[in-house]
């Protein structure tokens, strides 16, 4: 435990990116990594499952249309084994119905391409921030209880699931 | 001869007549009389007559004479008697006598009168001794007197008083006159009876004074009358009477209180046998319950006879008498004249009883009767008229009675004439309808039958006629046909089927209309049951409906606008709409229903649904089509800002800022082509893309094309191989046909994963170019395939799956290679299986814009064009067309390409330049007034090669739909062009059809 600890402290945060379009899928890789965020990215649905399947993540940036389904699906399938961890739409999905099929398949929070680019990284950096406090009031408030419940119901992927509650 | 019988007066006369004869027979010893039955009488007077001869007789004469008197004293048919007349004792009697009263001689001399009780009444015997001592003589006294028997006769007696032996004795002679006497006495009952049912109105008054004369007449003591009671099958005694010297209350009691069967005592036999019966002593009778009574109360002699109406015996009348009687025919007979008597009082009674009752029923009937009854002799007079008719003619009786029928209008005279006279000959008629006058003037209908009354003989006395007023009857046939005839009218007339139906369901009226709806005839339907024109499983229903409704009122549907389906004849449903009505006639149900065939309001309802389906699906494609712009658009903006932004921070080494340049470039050019190709699909759906066609390289164009896309290709690891044939050239627009093979190879690119194939292959076939494009990509599903070429789709295109781009591209290749006259197909083995595109269009373009050109102009854009004066050099070309100003433009184009050209302003003016110039191309207007340019093709077509008829020609048209060009080389042309056309595709068209080609 302890060891985990220590071990995610000197860890970079992961956002795990998935996007279509390669120009834009290589830009947020580009603007991430020198945000200091460690970047796995994907231009297909089928990979990026292939991705989240063998590491955990701090973030999900998703975006709305790939060749192999949609963005929505996706984050139905994220949410199917990970009920916390945030899920950042970026998408040029513009309408209002587009974001709120989003928030209802899971995503914490949804915004519309192109916009500022530097809003971006300040969603990505405070959502993080929220779902790590989030994690340790639940722990202080419920103790044990709620944790072993939530931690319960998900399943055990290789590695880095405890380090993230306990940062 | 002398006769065995005869009466006093034939007696009398024989004698007066036969003295002399009397003589010879006395003295031949010869009986001169002999006395046969006591009906033999002789008068005393003639004997007197007789004896007095004798009296101056000398005295030979007078032993004679004494013998004589012995022979003619025991000869007298009348009975003499002498006896004395102090005490009566009798001295001698003759053999009359004897026989008369049944004693010997032996039994009568030397006893009195007295002693013998030879009286009926003892009181006679004074009373005669009275008479004789006065007058010495008696003549003809009527008596009784009693017999050995004890019978009792009647005699009329004379009788003087004579010497004899010197004692006063008297000579008696009696006439028996019973016989004479009962004959009476019955003739006088039967008169009595006669006299009293004549004068009485009831057998029950006749009855007792029946009984008593009768009784007393023929001297019985008591008599009863019993009735039949048919109810009961017995004799019920209902009259007694007894004569006042008689009394037998045991027996009267006993009678009243009896009742006999048919067989039973007297009364039952005389019912049972129907004839008279007769007992001389009912106290020696067995068998009779009254005996005993009879016995004691002194009654002897007994007679019954039926009273007798038809054979039938409606009762009997018995008699009793205190003397032992013996049966007398004679009042056996009478008896049973007197039962027939009754009886026939019966039957007349009854049968006046119903005559009364036959004439007040018909009299009330004449009375009450609703109908005038109206008699007429067969002169036409009135003779009976009753209340009715005084009520329907408003004549009364007596204004009428005698008079001729006063109610024939005018103008029927001559019909009552003859009908009458028919009438009054026997014919009999039966509601004759005809029209008569009341007393008031007004006219009424009025319906009359006869019937002829005849007397006994058979002839016709009278004519009745029953006359009924159907004035009222006639103006509601009246009004009621004028109904029907509305009804019918407004029923014949409806497009919808009217039917109505009974509460059985039967189809009893039904209109001309249902037969259009139903496929029936009236008659086929009429008669049958409703659920003929109802599907098999509606039929059930609509029976325990109908049902349901009739008994309780309850409606299983609403009987407005209900739509339920028909059955036509031909076993199709039809959609209908159905209302419902009823009416009850008479306590019978009756339903109307009105059916309209709504066939066409389902289809255009189905058509309209269809259609809001296709807006739906419409609205649903721009939504999508919209959101995918929006992304579109987004998507490489995302890029550029993105990348101008790492640019700005200046944070990029000089490798990767080179590269976000590119990327920028890229993504600035992509929108760039986004837009390009919205504004192009703009530009076909307005009619605002123009094409530039020019004599072109096809290959080459191909091979831009491919340049352009090769980079996309080899960048997915996709190999593109191409096959060209490089010698066609077409006319076309080059940018555009360049714009189309893009499309297709970028489409294929798109769907192709790294490591496929596609290739493009591009041969000329006949007169077409065509380029196929086959790829290993995803392919198409068959579903889709038909809506490959539609704007804005995309397969899949909702946001499940996405490949990029706004489905535009195939879209605008369809348009493109249309406005060339060509057309473009894909196929598909299905998804998964790779696609084929393939691209047809002609070496000439027949060129259309796809929209119909407003006025013939050439295309302000497109001044004459360059040419070099070459294209068309030697040619003669004849411009047929109404408008001189198109006329000079088209001129001006082809002279600049070098043609010789003449003009004509009609149909007329082009043939005859045709036969005069014999030009090599004809251009010509299709709509213009008179011949148009179809009616000149075909002129021009049928004359013979050599006179110009195999002349090429081009038609130049405002009608630029399919249908048009189809039609123009249906008459005739070789090429079709549409309006406005650009110099370019005119110089084209009429070097294709002169066989030049361009060999620039």
């Amino acid at each position: 435990m302890n060891e985990s600890k220590a071990g995610m402290q000197t860890t970079k945060r992961r956002v795990f990116c998935a996007e279509a379009h390669d120009d834009t899928r290589q830009l947020l890789s580009l603007l991430l990594g020198q945000s200091d965020y460690e970047v796995e990215a994907a231009g297909t649905i089928s990979e990026g499952l292939s991705v989240i399947g063998l590491k955990r993540f701090d973030l999900y940036l998703l975006s709305s249309r790939f060749p192999d389904g949609s963005g929505i699906e996706l984050c139905q399938r994220i949410r199917r084994f990970d009920p916390f961890t945030p899920i950042l739409f970026y998408s040029a999905a513009a309408y209002e119905a587009d974001r709120q099929s989003a928030i209802n398949a899971g995503a914490q929070a949804y915004l519309n391409k192109p916009g500022d680019i530097s809003e971006l990284v300040n969603i990505i950096k405070q959502l993080i921030n929220k779902s790590e406090r989030a994690v340790v009031l639940a722990e202080r408030s419920h103790g044990e209880k709620l944790l072993t419940k939530s931690r319960r119901r998900l399943p055990e992927p290789a590695g880095g699931l405890d380090c993230r509650f306990f940062t | 001869m002398i006769p065995q019988m005869m009466d006093a007066a034939q007696a009398a006369t024989y004698l007066s007549i036969s003295k002399d004869q009397l003589y010879r027979l006395a003295r031949s010893g010869a009986l001169p009389f002999t006395r046969a039955g006591r009906s033999l009488r002789f008068r005393t007077e003639d004997l007197d007559a007789y004896l007095s001869l004798q009296t101056p007789r000398p005295n030979h004469i007078i032993a004679l004479s004494q013998a004589l008197f012995v022979k003619v004293f025991d000869a007298m048919p009348h009975p003499i008697s002498i006896n004395t007349l102090s005490e009566g004792r009798l001295l001698d009697v003759n053999e009359s006598l004897l026989r008369l009263t049944g004693y010997t001689r032996e039994e009568l001399i030397g006893r009195t009168t007295l002693e013998i009780n030879i009286y009926s009444n003892k009181e006679d015997r004074a009373r005669i001794r009275e008479i004789l001592l006065k007058h010495g003589a008696i003549r003809d006294l009527e008596m009784n007197f009693r017999i050995k028997s004890g019978e009792v006769l009647t005699g009329v007696m004379s009788a003087e008083v004579i010497e004899f032996n010197g004692e006063q004795c008297v000579l008696a002679t009696v006439t028996d006159i019973t016989e004479r006497k009962h004959f009476e006495q019955r003739l006088a009952a039967q008169y009595a009876v006669t006299r009293v049912l004549s004068q009485s109105n009831t057998l029950e008054e006749a009855t007792p004074q029946i009984l008593q004369l009768v009784g007393e007449t023929l001297g019985w003591s008591l008599g009863a009358l019993w009735h039949v009671d048919g109810a009961a099958g017995v004799l019920r005694c209902v009259e007694i009477w007894h004569a006042s010297s008689v009394e037998a209350p045991e027996f009267e009691q006993l009678s009243r209180n009896l009742t006999f069967r048919q067989g039973e005592g007297l009364p039952g036999r005389v019912w049972a046998e129907a004839q008279p019966a007769w007992v001389a002593d009912v106290a020696v009778a067995l068998n009779l319950p009254r005996m005993p009574a009879a016995n004691k109360e002194g009654l002897h002699g007994a007679v019954g006879f039926p009273i007798l109406m038809k054979g039938q015996v409606l009762g009997v009348i018995e008699f009793f008498s205190s003397e032992i009687r013996q049966p007398d025919e004679n009042m056996i007979g009478m008896m049973t004249t007197v039962g027939n008597q009754i009886g026939q009082f019966i039957e007349r009674k009854r049968a006046e009883q119903a005559l009364h009752e036959t004439n007040q029923t018909l009299q009330a009937l004449f009375q009450a009767s609703p109908v005038a009854i109206i008699n007429l002799d067969p002169q036409g007079i009135v003779k009976l008229w009753n209340p009715a008719a005084e009520r329907i003619y408003g004549w009364s009786e007596q204004e009428t009675i005698n008079q001729p029928l006063p109610t024939v209008p005018l103008d029927k005279e001559e019909d009552y004439r003859h009908d009458h006279e028919s009438a009054s000959r026997g014919f009999i008629f039966n509601g004759l309808e005809t029209r008569r006058r009341r007393k008031d003037g007004v006219l009424i209908d009025v319906s009359i039958s006869t019937a002829p009354l005849r007397d006994a003989r058979g002839e016709i006395k009278s004519v009745v006629a029953l006359v009924t007023d159907i004035t009222e009857r006639k103006r509601a046939e009246e009004a009621m046909r004028e109904s029907e005839d509305r009804f019918r009218t407004v029923a014949e007339t409806a497009s919808d089927a009217i039917i109505m139906i009974d509460a059985e369901s039967t189809i009893i009226f039904i209109n001309a209309a249902a037969q259009n709806i139903f496929g029936y005839g009236v008659e086929e339907m009429r008669g049958q049951q409703l659920t003929m024109l109802m599907p098999e499983y509606l039929r059930h229903v609509h029976r325990q409906s109908l049902e349901r409704y009739v008994k309780t009122g309850e409606k299983h549907i609403s009987w407005r606008a209900v739509e339920l389906p028909g059955l036509h004849k031909s076993g199709q449903e039809i959609p209908l709409e159905l209302s419902f009505g009823e009416f009850v006639r008479e306590g019978r149900h009756f339903f109307t229903g009105i059916a309209r065939d709504i066939t066409e309001r389902k289809q255009l309802e189905q058509a309209l649904r269809f259609r809001a389906e296709e807006l739906a699906e419409a609205n649903r494609i721009k939504d999508e089509f919209l959101a995918t712009l929006s992304h579109e658009m987004r998507t490489p903006l995302t890029s550029i800002i993105g990348w101008a932004h790492l640019l700005q921070a200046g944070t990029l080494d000089a490798e990767t800022s080179k590269r976000a340049l590119e990327t920028i470039q890229r993504n600035a050019k992509t929108q760039a082509q986004l837009i390009e190709d919205l504004l192009d699909v703009s530009r076909v759906i307005t009619g605002k893309l123009h094409l530039e066609v020019r004599p072109i390289n096809l290959a080459s164009v191909i091979e831009a094309a491919v340049d352009a896309v090769r980079p996309a290709a080899e960048g997915k690891g996709v190999e593109l191989t191409t096959l060209l044939d490089h010698s066609v050239v077409v006319s076309a627009d080059a940018d555009r046909l360049q714009q189309v093979i893009w499309n297709l190879l970028s489409n294929s690119i798109k769907f192709t994963a790294a490591k496929g194939r596609i290739e493009l292959q591009f041969e000329r076939v006949e007169a077409h170019a065509r380029i196929v494009v086959r790829d290993t990509g995803i392919g198409i599903s068959p579903d889709f395939l038909p809506y490959v070429f539609d704007r804005f789709r995309q397969a899949d295109s909702t946001s499940t799956r996405h490949y990029g781009g706004l489905g535009l591209g195939l879209a605008l290749v369809r348009h493109l290679v249309e406005m060339h006259g060509g057309t473009v197909h894909a196929e598909s083995p299905g998804e998964g299986m790779g696609a084929t595109f393939i691209v047809t269009i002609p070496i000439v373009a027949t060129v259309t814009t796809g929209r119909r050109a407003p006025a013939l102009r050439l295309a302000d854009d497109s001044p004459t064009g360059n040419f070099d004066g070459h294209e068309l050099k030697d040619l003669c070309v004849l411009i047929v067309d109404d408008e001189e100003d198109a006329r000079d433009l088209i001129k001006t184009v082809l002279v600049q390409c070098g043609a010789e050209v003449r003009a004509a302003g009609s149909s007329d003016e082009a043939m005859v330049a045709i036969g005069r110039e014999r030009p090599d191309v004809l251009v010509c207007d299709i709509g213009m007034p008179g011949e148009d340019g179809y009616a000149l093709i075909s002129r021009v077509r049928a004359l013979p090669t050599e006179h110009g008829g195999s002349t090429p020609a081009v038609a130049l048209t405002a009608y630029a739909r399919e249908d048009d060009r189809i039609r123009a080389l249906a008459a005739g042309f070789q090429v079709h062009l549409s309006k406005p056309i650009q110099p370019s595709e005119l110089v084209a068209g009429v070097a294709s059809v002169a066989g030049r080609t361009r060999t620039d």
